[in-house]
């Protein structure tokens, strides 16, 4: 499922001298595998998540997501991909603060179905004037009539996704009106809207009550074995790892890490 | 979710500085509509003034422009004045190309708390035609006739600022500014006329048989005749009554209540009688250039085709003004226009984190650019709808007045078809302020952005 080659990463320090992150030989995941990665603060374990979800370029290396290397795709194939395949929880939310918590979930999947950038210039047009026209009535019937993918999303699986978090009630509060756990549960169900093949979550569980820890580790775990994702959770809670078969110290496999220790 | 609802949103989030952006944006539009209106009613106000009448035939001292000035606008006084025996050569259609259908004579000099005096025959309302071949009316009463030489109709605006009636009299001066006095013979207003939006409507008209006979018209315009005038020799049709015979001598009857007149049955020779112009319509257009030609070979006279002296006047003067007004009116938009795009590069920082998570959701570089772009239109065209409905208000409030001081009848909600082009263009001067920060959103690197702004 996930495949990780010779990943090299280092981000520049003030002075512009290289700071090495991420120095791994390999590293896997299987099909509907799921488990957790744990380290220290600062050991790299974001920038891993952003590699693998294809936010952050690694300087060398392949990443390889069932048959396709997301390092070798243009950026616009690289984001369509994301969008499709993979669901992030970040660890910051990264909720939309002027959208509701249903638009939030129905963002995601508005961006998962733009039409592809691959086709050729005439078509690029077309996708930027069917991505302004979405949403009305007309164009998504000429969408449809082209055959082309249409941005329309399903409401009704956001509103599922939102129930199943125990956020039926507050579907239309928008982040600020919402409590720290309860934003982290909408990022959880954007992070599954477009039912992904590989879920990242980071520290998904770190601003939530006991409580909803459970439910939402509980909503993670069933959905990903439930729709067969594998699913990459990093976590510093031994009380989160300790649920999870496989758990996997990030240090032990990135070289930078090793030496730093 | 459309992109524009996301543009939307994203305008909402920010609605204080939004709505600020907006308004400087429309009261730039604002401006733009008022100078077009205004321009354009200006503009009528200009040429209502020139139509109806194919020709001005004047003196031949000072230019065509004086002579549209003191003849069409009533503005200033006339240089000199015209032999009569170029009106009844005129009237009576005795020039060489036969082409006259009308000639109506026109006396200045003479004003009515500042209202202008013109002395003229019955045909200067019955007869002629205003803008777009309109009939003069009257609100009250009717015209003078020939007979009553000291009746007159008074125009729209000049009968409300002077409070003349129907019925009323009132005796005019020679110089503007000046108090009526007792040397002139008072007129009797018989009707008042229906707004034109002309200067028409600023004049008093009096019978051309009462002008010649009061304040020694009549007097001086024979010495200038035989001073100034060296082709109107004494003895020259001599003592030719008041013709032509539209000028007919008034019966004792009708006369009798205008009886303080002393000047009454006094007979006017032709070398008394003179005009400040004759307004002249030919029978086909193509014959006026020609009637010109032949009356600028005079010594005595000139002609001036009136349309296209206001259009050289207007072109000239108010249309460079219209077009100063309008660049300026212009840089407002565009200064707004640079408004809207510091308001949302300045945002861009706040926004980086935003940004980056649509792109970590999977939306393209495109995609966040076009919602910059979409913001920046949304805020264009909000303002720009803003300023026309602000354009429009402001003319409707203040239409009353200007419509008053340019007494023009005309409604201030008036729609200019330039106007049309307001709406693209803003899309065209939103397309190119939103691009510079829209390009900022493209370039935003998704992984800095998201580690920088947790």
């Amino acid at each position: 499922m996930l495949l990780l080659r010779d990943i090299k990463k280092s981000f520049a320090e003030p002075d512009g001298s290289p700071l090495p992150i991420l120095d791994i030989e390999e590293f896997h995941v299987a099909p509907g595998e799921q488990m957790v990665m744990v380290g220290k603060s600062g050991c790299g374990k974001t920038t891993l998540l952003h590699v693998i979800a294809g936010i952050t370029r690694p300087d060398c290396g392949k990443v390889r997501i069932n048959d396709w290397d997301i390092t070798l795709m243009p950026e616009a194939e690289c984001d369509r991909f994301r969008a499709e395949h993979i669901g992030y929880v970040f660890q910051t939310f990264n909720l939309l603060r002027g959208f509701s918590a249903l638009e939030n979930v129905m963002l995601a999947m508005r961006f998962a179905r733009l039409p592809s950038e691959n086709a050729g210039p005439l078509a690029q047009v077309g996708a930027v004037l069917l991505d302004i026209g979405s949403g009305l009535p007309m164009v998504d019937k000429l969408a449809n009539w082209l055959n082309l993918t249409s941005p329309h999303v399903d409401r009704g699986r956001a509103v599922q996704l939102l129930e199943r978090v125990g956020l039926g009630h507050r579907m239309t509060h928008k982040p600020t009106q919402l409590s720290v756990g309860e934003q982290q549960r909408v990022a959880v169900a954007r992070a599954l809207a477009n039912r992904p093949k590989l879920l990242l979550a980071d520290e998904p569980t770190a601003n939530v009550d006991s409580g909803h820890q459970q439910q939402i580790l509980d909503l993670l775990s069933e959905t990903c074995r439930e729709e067969k994702v594998s699913l990459v959770l990093v976590t510093h809670s031994p009380q989160v790892s300790e649920q999870f078969d496989r758990v996997e110290r990030l240090e032990e496999f990135n070289k930078v890490g090793k030496n730093r220790s | 979710m459309s992109l524009w609802k996301i543009a939307w949103r994203s305008i909402q989030q920010r609605s204080l500085a939004s709505l600020l952006t907006a308004i400087s944006m429309a009261l730039g539009v604002m401006l733009v509509v008022a100078v077009l209106v205004i321009y354009s009613v200006v503009h009528q106000a200009f040429h209502r003034g020139g139509e109806g009448y194919d020709l001005i035939v004047g003196p031949a001292k000072g230019s065509n422009l004086d002579l549209v000035f003191s003849s069409v606008f009533y503005v200033g006084q006339p240089i000199t004045t015209l032999p009569y025996s170029v009106y009844l050569d005129l009237y009576e259609n005795r020039t060489e190309s036969k082409s006259v259908r009308m000639a109506v004579p026109v006396c200045l000099g003479d004003t009515y708390q500042d209202k202008r005096v013109v002395g003229t025959t019955p045909a200067m309302l019955n007869d002629l035609t205003f803008y777009g071949n309109q009939k003069y009316e009257f609100a009250d009463g009717k015209n003078f006739t020939e007979k009553n030489f000291f009746d007159s109709v008074a125009g729209a605006a000049a009968a409300k600022q002077t409070g003349l009636k129907v019925g009323d009299k009132f005796r005019p001066t020679h110089e503007v500014g000046e108090k009526s006095d007792d040397k002139h013979g008072a007129f009797t207003v018989v009707g008042i006329l229906k707004p034109t939006g002309t200067p028409n409507d600023n004049a008093l008209f009096v019978n051309i048989e009462g002008f010649y006979r009061v304040g020694g018209h009549a007097g001086k315009v024979g010495r200038a005749l035989l001073e100034n005038k060296p082709e109107a020799k004494p003895g020259d049709k001599t003592e030719k009554l008041s013709e032509p015979e539209s000028h007919a001598k008034p019966d004792a009857k009708s006369e009798e209540h205008h009886d303080e007149h002393d000047e009454h049955d006094e007979v006017i020779s032709e070398k008394q009688r003179q005009v400040s112009a004759v307004l002249v319509c030919t029978y086909q257009e193509s014959q006026t250039r020609a009637l010109a030609a032949e009356i600028n070979k005079r010594k005595d006279a000139q002609a001036a085709i009136p349309s296209e002296e206001i259009f050289r006047l207007f072109e000239v003067i108010i249309g460079n003004i219209e077009v100063v007004l309008l660049v300026f009116a212009v840089m407002i938009v565009l200064v707004a226009g640079i408004g809207i795009m510091v308001s949302i590069y300045n945002s861009m920082n706040d926004r980086r984190h935003e940004i980056a998570i649509m792109r970590a959701l999977g939306a393209r570089r495109s995609t966040v650019m076009m919602v910059i772009l979409l913001e920046s239109i949304l805020l264009s065209l909000g303002g720009g709808v803003l300023g026309l409905g602000l354009g429009h208000g402001l003319l409707a409030v203040a239409g009353p007045w200007i419509a008053e001081k340019v007494n023009l009848p005309l409604s201030m909600l008036q729609f200019r078809a330039v106007e049309l082009i307001l709406i693209p263009g803003l899309i065209v001067l939103a397309s190119i302020v939103g691009y510079l920060p829209a390009v900022a959103a493209y370039r935003t690197d998704v992984g800095k952005s998201l580690i920088a702004n947790p």
